[in-house]
């Protein structure tokens, strides 16, 4: 597999090096003085970057964590009705930001010892075909979901990710087909047919085959006046791996999204419609225990103040109720973000001489009254290169969600583990 | 002085305040047609200055927009690498994001319209880029005639505008626009848009360069336009929500 990945990247470079020469003519009426336009799109496009990311714990025992990213990505048009895009992704992470500290840290790992790196991986590699009023998106696809800004309970196909410090991170690419309709009046109806399932765990089993493990959703979206919204109907698939066996549950989802009274406001919820089967049922079934939805709005202040400001409460029906009831194994198979019901998330952020930029993120866990919280600053030093300085900081009484403590029983284990530390952190991001 | 002389007088500023207007209507059509077109594709350089006194230090954006009548503009960055693919469709009012990284659209606030265009927009704000003509952004009035321009006062008809009045300077021969000043209510005189190096391209003669300049902040951006195309077919899906970033 890693030869065909190598030789998929060899037969990118030399497909795009010579693309450069190659790029479409310039539009045909060139700037009078003759210089050569800057911004002729290209046949080919190669292009990608290198981020490096550095954290420090700030307990006593100050381990540090260290983590390498590649990112090459590739675009091609052959024709105005065709393109093609992949991304190659290569990570490489020690420390406290490889996945053997966690792992270690709850009793997970019995070699106590992980890879450096997966290798190059293809992480995107998709079709894109226009055919008149319809769109069809074959490969391996970012499929996004909702209008959520932190949570987004209509994505089902990706691991849920709620504590991401890195803001600009990849949507996964899911192996599958999507479409889109489009009908008059900027109404949509897309769908997808999924060929993995939420977890994309990297092998394949028998029960890979039956089609009720095979996600799928379908939507209609719409814009009406300020307002854009969707509703529709989705299929979640997700391998459990501690209890071995493939999860399956139906959702009705809507979204919608406005610009009123000077704010962005957003709505984004999913609806459980089915009982511990996965099957569509409603035995023994309450609302409250089937509902995931968000709320949230941004707002900009003007000059001076010049602050960007956006709230975002989160409801999670499939959260526990209690801190008694928490249980880690929901966060690390990817099924739920956070363990709790009621989360609030808030994030101020503002630029200073178009090129620094300030800002603090916080997520509450309203239930227990734990938070995280995310100061960072940002400079982009060059039009590609961006360093970022920033810390997590964690704060909770005792066996609450974010004071990072965890009770080992649920995973086979005794006593507890600390695994949200304290950091500060920096990267350094070069485009290319 | 009797009540007839002061009705006379009432009615002689009246009819030389409409018939200023009026010039300055006549004036702003004719600059309005001179720059219409059904579609406009360009291809543009954002020069994003730290300081309105360095010329180092800047930052360099190049985008490719499409653009239809004066509702529809569609905005594709190609370069820095850093940001490339990243897209805006604007109609009216309304915008939407499409982040490359996330794969994900995002319909954006009507917000401050005085906001930098999505961060690196510099000194141009959504309301500068916004469509529209001269005519139905602003009334206007004829300030004064120079020997070379006209000076119009604009007042925007949007009562949620940045400013409470613009002021252009409108090239007597050429019926072009060459410099517009910003005025808002808190900080009065706040940025000047300075258009110069005119050439010929996609049929029209065109500022090659424009220059704003933020008094206040003591900056500026500068958008060099390198090519133009007018009145060609431009694909229907650059100026649709569910379907301009694929």
């Amino acid at each position: 597999m890693k030869d065909a990945v190598r030789a998929l990247a060899l037969l990118l470079l030399v497909a795009g090096i010579p693309a450069y020469s190659q790029g479409q003519e310039p539009a045909q009426e060139a700037a009078a003085d003759g210089e050569k336009s800057a911004v002729t799109q290209e046949a080919f496009t190669l292009y990608g970057y290198i981020k490096s990311y550095n954290r420090v714990d700030l307990l006593e025992s100050a381990d540090f964590g260290s983590r390498e990213k590649l990112r090459l990505k590739g675009d091609w048009r052959p024709e105005e009705r065709l393109s093609f895009h992949l991304e190659l992704s290569w990570i490489a992470s020690l420390g406290t930001l490889n996945d053997i500290y966690l792992q270690s840290a709850l009793g997970l790992s019995s070699s106590g010892i992980l890879p450096l790196s997966n290798g190059l991986e293809v992480d995107h590699a998709w079709g894109l075909a226009n055919l008149g009023m319809l769109d069809l998106q074959v490969g391996k696809v970012p499929i996004a979901w909702g209008t959520g800004y932190v949570f987004n309970p209509s994505d089902r196909v990706n691991v849920a990710r709620a504590l991401q410090t890195d803001s600009d991170a990849e949507t996964p690419g899911t192996l599958g087909i999507l479409a889109s309709i489009y009908f008059p009046r900027n109404l949509t109806l897309m769908g997808y047919l999924a060929f993995q399932d939420r977890s994309h765990k990297e092998w394949v089993g028998l029960s890979d085959s039956r089609w009720e493990n095979l996600p799928f959703g379908a939507k209609i979206k719409g814009v009406a006046g300020p307002v854009d919204f969707s509703m529709g109907f989705l299929r979640e698939v997700l391998y459990d791996p501690f209890a071995l066996a493939y999860v399956r549950a139906c959702y009705a989802t809507t979204d919608a999204v406005a610009n009123l009274l000077g704010m962005n406001l957003y709505v984004e919820a999913a609806l459980r419609l089915s009982d511990e089967t996965g099957k569509i049922g409603f035995t023994g079934w309450k609302l409250d225990d089937n509902l995931d939805g968000v709320v949230g709005l941004l707002y900009s202040f003007a000059d001076p103040l010049a602050v960007d400001i956006r709230v975002e409460y989160f409801y999670q029906g499939q959260g526990a109720k209690d801190k008694n009831e928490y249980d880690i194994r929901t966060v690390l198979s990817g099924e739920l973000a956070v363990q709790g019901r009621h989360y609030l998330f808030l994030y101020l952020e503002r630029t200073f001489f178009n090129f620094h930029r300030l800002s603090l993120g916080s997520l509450v866990n309203l239930s227990d009254g734990s938070f995280a919280l995310v100061p960072e600053y940002q400079w982009q030093a060059l039009n590609n290169l961006t360093l970022t300085f920033g810390s997590l900081l964690f704060m909770g009484a005792a066996a609450s969600e974010f004071s990072g403590e965890v009770d080992l029983g649920a995973l086979g284990g005794t006593g507890t583990a600390d695994i949200l530390r304290p950091a500060v952190y920096a990267g350094i991001k070069l485009a290319y | 002085m009797n009540s007839k002389t002061w009705g006379l007088m009432l009615a002689t500023l009246l009819f030389a305040a409409g018939a200023y207007g009026q010039e300055a209507l006549t004036i702003v059509r004719k600059v309005d047609e001179n720059q219409r077109s059904d579609t406009i594709k360009q291809e543009q350089a954002l020069l994003v200055y730290p300081s309105v006194h360095s010329d180092s230090d800047r930052r360099e954006f190049s985008v490719l927009s499409y653009g239809r009548g004066n509702e529809y503009s569609y905005m594709e960055f190609i370069s820095p690498r850093s940001i490339k693919g990243l897209k805006i469709l604007s109609v009216n009012d309304d915008r939407w994001v499409f982040f490359p990284s996330t794969g994900r659209v995002r319909k954006i606030a009507g917000e401050s319209k005085k906001q930098s265009v999505q961060g690196v927009g510099g000194d141009f704000s959504y309301e500068d880029m916004g469509g529209g003509t001269i005519e139905e952004k602003y009334d206007v009035r004829l300030l004064k005639e120079e020997p070379g321009s006209f000076l119009i006062e604009g007042t925007p008809k949007d009562k949620d505008s940045a400013y409470v009045r613009v002021v252009l300077y409108i090239d007597k021969n050429k019926y072009l626009a060459t410099k517009i000043e910003y005025y808002t209510k808190d900080e009065g005189h706040y940025k000047d848009l300075l258009l110069s190096e005119f050439k010929v391209l996609g049929g029209r003669e065109t500022a090659t360069r424009l220059e704003m300049i933020n008094i206040v902040k003591e900056r500026k951006t500068a958008v060099l336009v390198r090519a133009v195309q007018r009145d060609i077919p431009i694909d229907e899906k650059y100026f649709k929500p569910d379907r301009f970033y694929k």
